[in-house]
């Protein structure tokens, strides 16, 4: 019959895109993608809607995004007021009540953290500020590990069919952290107490974990672009400090940074802040090999 | 516009926009950082539409029901050289001086776990543009919208004042669908089909009692006072809406949308709209926040209607680029026409004319929730001695929390 072929046709096109896994798992950074990946292994399919080179502050409210949480079993956001200019458009088309903040399938990491900076009260202008606190603690292994464990318990919940599996991956997963982490403390710790000037405040959780100590901002406020006046103006404070790195993401423009390094005597660090935001970063470990790597310098430090 | 022109401006935007401290500095700047700085240009994004009712913030009445709210200002200055030129009305700047395009208050919540409420009163006109509940959990993909709203046709039409990317709307807008947004009292119910890529279909029935805020260029509404005879009184609207996604950094979204209604040119005859629209999106994501993104879209849209001169077929639509040089500049350019078909009947009212436009706008975004606008416009429509032009300055401020946007 003419009809078997159309019918055969829809029924591919209309079949779970996830064929095998038990999850769909849509995650806002790639960092938690990859720790879905990790944890669920074939039990979970995941997709991130933020590219690792991209400021996640910024991204794009695609209908692709709408349907994949239309589609998710569990959508990990990373909350503290990263994704409010685009997630909530997406959460309002989604149809998926399962993915709504308060839902059984929504997760918000930072529950998994003490946030940093959390302000007494909020105004614009204190720049963006977020009333949640510093929600950039995806920098910090540590930090990310913590939301691994508060994942683990989410996937299981989900899907307690494979509750084995799951049990069995978090023990590699725990046992290859326990040893990079402290192969990474151990590559950073000649630089105990170093000084680190950034241009967002992006990287305090990083810092906190690493025992260095943040020298300030090139940004007068979070999230207001940096003004030739208070850069002259920090290069002053932070003079005879030793301060020897300057960190930024991939995603800021690097002229200012750049002279300011130059004349504090210090070197520009564009890091990757996320998984994929620079070549060869495409894994969690990787993305801190890379990070340890450009910091620690070669081979006695900077 | 020219690297040097841009750097001038951006320099003299900056020091205008420094604060107190940052202009008493100036004298002490390091002269190497103040030119790192010019060139880094729009260095970084403005912050996001960040809701300013967590927890942590200040605890109000308002705060407490969950409300977050935003006050939206745009006023334009412009500037015509002839006293014929098209007048669109609504929020169009369409008079030589000041224009008060809108003083909007926005306001949303989630009612509980199956609605959401937005409110968007118009202060400036003391006009409700939309209040309606969305629900959130449907099944089969369902959602449904209840309220006053702005009709679901087209791309144009849904969009707010505050995100154009010019100070004046469509001329196809403001002759076919509404002086501001076509739309009114109605309910809407749409399904993202089970399908692996992304298709919205969408059914939409609108009240066109005067009194129900029903707004319209082409449907007529029921006269104050009398009832509704029969569902033909009706405006019914459907739309079907897809997206392409082309890797990381092209995006194309394609709708077509279709209303018929009672026509608003003679008594007792319908009236169609046919439309099709689409926006192609570059965003090249591994560029860096101020790499140049380029967005493309296409409306159009043609009527099917009596008028007391017999059969009239008119169309219109317009082409708009938009070029994001930075994330504080943006260029946008739009060419615009509206005619009636060949070989149809000339009618003696509204439905008779023909227009062109042609508009280009630089807009200057200091953070994201401020914007300032220059637009330059030269158009011409029947019985103009000629071409005219037009100069816009255009201010938007929008203050409080705001709800992001839709693709």
């Amino acid at each position: 019959m003419a009809l078997a072929p159309i019918a055969a046709a829809l029924a591919l096109l209309l079949a779970p895109a996830a064929a095998g896994a038990a999850l769909r798992v849509v995650t806002t950074l790639p960092d938690f993608a990859e720790l879905a990946r990790e944890l669920g292994g074939d039990r979970v399919q995941a997709e991130a809607m933020v590219r690792g080179s991209q400021d996640p502050h910024f991204v794009d409210a695609k209908p692709s995004f709408v349907l994949a949480l239309n589609r998710a079993d569990l959508l990990v956001s990373n909350g503290l007021g990263l994704e409010d200019g685009w997630l909530p458009a997406l959460l309002r088309q989604a149809r998926n009540p399962e993915v709504l903040p308060g839902g059984r399938g929504h997760l918000d990491a930072s529950r998994a953290i003490q946030a940093r900076d959390v302000p007494s009260a909020v105004d614009r202008s204190m720049g963006d500020v977020h009333a949640g606190g510093n929600p950039h603690y995806y920098t910090s292994p540590e930090a990310l590990f913590q939301v691994a464990r508060l994942l683990e318990e989410k996937l299981l919940e989900l899907d307690p069919e494979d509750r084995a599996g799951y049990a069995a991956r978090w023990r590699t997963f725990e046992a290859t952290y326990r040893e990079r982490s402290a192969a990474w403390r151990a590559r950073l710790a000649p630089l105990q107490g170093m000084p680190v000037a950034v241009y967002h405040r992006s990287w305090d959780y990083l810092l906190d974990w690493a025992g260095l100590t943040s020298a300030g901002a090139l940004e007068p406020k979070p999230g207001i672009p940096p003004s030739a006046a208070h850069v002259t103006r920090l290069l002053a404070e932070t003079r005879g400090r030793g301060v020897r790195q300057v960190w930024q993401e991939v995603y800021h423009p690097t002229s200012l940074s750049k002279v300011f390094a130059e004349k504090a005597g210090a070197r520009l660090l564009v890091l990757p802040s996320m998984v994929g935001a620079l070549p060869g970063t495409d894994h969690l470990w990787t993305k801190f090999d890379r990070l340890v790597e450009l910091v620690a310098g070669e081979p006695n430090g900077p | 516009m020219p690297r040097l022109a841009k750097l001038a401006l951006a320099a003299g935007l900056s020091l205008l926009l420094s604060p107190p401290r940052a202009q008493a500095d100036g004298e002490g700047v390091d002269p190497d950082l103040a030119a790192a700085e010019a060139e880094d240009g729009a260095t970084r994004p403005p912050p996001p539409p960040v809701s300013l009712l967590a927890p942590q913030a200040p605890v109000g009445l308002l705060a407490s029901l969950g409300l977050d709210m935003s006050l939206i200002l745009d006023v334009a200055l412009g500037w015509f050289t002839q006293d014929d030129h098209l007048r669109l009305g609504g929020h169009a700047p369409d008079h030589n001086g000041f224009t008060l395009q809108g003083l909007e208050w926005v306001a949303s919540a989630a009612v509980d776990p199956y609605f959401r409420f937005d409110l968007s009163f118009q202060l400036a006109h003391l006009e409700l543009e939309e209040a309606y509940l969305t629900t959130l959990a449907l099944p089969w993909s369902l959602q449904a919208r209840l309220g006053v709203l702005n009709a679901a046709f087209g791309r144009e039409n849904p969009r707010h004042l505050h995100t154009w990317h010019l100070a004046s709307p469509s001329l196809m807008h403001a002759r076919f669908l509404a002086e501001e947004h076509f739309g009114g009292l109605g309910g809407e119910l749409s399904w993202l089909l089970p399908l692996p890529w992304y298709l919205l279909l969408l059914v939409e029935v609108l009240d066109t009692h005067a009194l129900t805020d029903f707004r319209s260029s082409s449907f007529a509404a029921v006269a104050e006072g009398e009832d509704l005879r029969d569902p033909g009184q009706l405006v019914y609207l459907t739309r079907l809406e897809s997206f392409v996604p082309g890797g990381d950094d092209w995006s194309l979204a394609l709708g077509a949308s279709g209303a018929w209604g009672p026509s608003v040119e003679l008594a007792d005859t319908r009236a169609a709209l046919y439309g099709l629209d689409l926006y192609l999106r570059w965003r090249p994501l591994s560029e860096g926040e101020d790499a140049l993104a380029v967005g493309l879209t296409l409306e159009y849209v043609l009527r099917d209607s009596d008028s007391p001169e017999g059969h009239v077929l008119d169309h219109g639509g317009y082409v708009q680029l938009d070029v994001q040089l930075d994330r504080r500049w943006l260029v946008a350019l739009r060419a615009d026409n509206t005619a009636r078909l060949p070989g149809e009947a000339w009618g003696t009212t509204a439905l008779a004319t023909w227009a062109w436009r042609g508009s280009a706008a630089v807009s200057f975004l200091p953070t994201h929730f401020s914007k300032l606008r220059l637009q330059a416009d030269l158009g011409r429509a029947p019985g103009m001695d000629g071409p005219y032009a037009a100069v816009f300055l255009q201010l938007e401020i929008s203050a409080g929390a705001h709800g992001a946007h839709a693709f």
